[in-house]
């Protein structure tokens, strides 16, 4: 994996885990009404 | 002219296991998340509750939601894994970041809700405390594995600037032995090749450096070697 790549990834990755912790928390507001 | 068909080289990224490994990692930070809330409705009602056909008299009923829990664990459990599975070479430790996610996560419920506690409950509650501290003390600690797992791809980093040169040119020298004989050799070309196959030879060098898959070094090396001079 050249430097870009990986740095490119590992943006990804931070945007991806973030993302999926913002669609959590609005998931669990839609459950719990 | 058709050319022999180059590897790519080993750090081309795959784009399908990107997009699957990230999928799973925001699918997994999306049930840590849950497990979250989840737990913290749960300790508002005072740390543990009922629900469900049962003989006995329930004293606190469940509030919503709470049946996300263990729903989400074995989620995030798969969802982790799989990104462990599709991650690209060398990232798949990332993983371990889900563990340290999810124990300082509940951690930090404890110590909230063990210092200050919900209703008419004073004073710390000791039991939550001391379940907090053990949960932040095992979150924290594969956060120690992952700086060496940054150092190992750092040197590799550093490894591939070193040998880079060398592995192009070996790729080069591949192609030019692969490659069938042209048919006449224009005046002043090396090696017998034709101005053409240089010229595309120059162009899949170049595209490649700019794509950053090369370095200027090694992009000056391969040129160098594609033209037949001498290389470092």
């Amino acid at each position: 994996m050249t430097p870009r790549a990986l740095r490119l990834y590992l943006l990804l990755f931070a945007v991806a885990v973030l993302a999926g912790a913002v669609a959590g928390h609005r998931l669990y507001a839609v459950i719990v009404g | 002219m058709v050319h022999p068909r180059i590897p790519p080289p080993d750090g081309t990224p795959r784009y399908g296991r990107w997009i699957a490994s990230l999928v799973a990692a925001g699918v997994a930070a999306m049930c840590i998340t849950l497990v979250f809330l989840s737990m913290r409705s749960v300790m508002d009602v005072g740390g543990s509750c009922a629900s469900g056909n049962t003989p006995f008299e329930i004293a606190t009923p469940c509030p919503d939601g709470t049946w996300v829990m263990p729903v989400a664990i074995p989620l995030g459990v798969v969802a982790a894994g799989a990104f462990a599975v599709l991650a690209p070479a060398g990232l798949g430790g990332l993983v371990m970041l889900a563990w340290t996610g999810l124990f300082l996560s509940l951690g930090w419920n404890f110590l909230e809700y063990g210092v200050d506690p919900p209703g008419p409950q004073d004073g710390p509650v000791w039991g939550w405390v001391v379940c907090g501290v053990l949960f932040v003390a095992m979150g924290a600690g594969p956060l120690l594995a992952v700086v060496p797992l940054a150092r190992g791809a750092r040197d590799g980093i550093r490894l591939r600037r070193a040998g880079g040169a060398e592995a192009v040119a070996r790729r080069v020298a591949a192609v030019r032995a692969a490659a069938p004989p042209a048919p006449a050799a224009a005046p002043g070309a090396p090696d017998g090749e034709s101005p053409r196959d240089v010229v595309s030879r120059l162009e899949r060098l170049a595209a490649l450096h700019r794509r950053g898959d090369l370095t200027g070094a090694e992009y000056e090396d391969a040129k160098r070697l594609v033209l037949g001079e001498d290389a470092p």
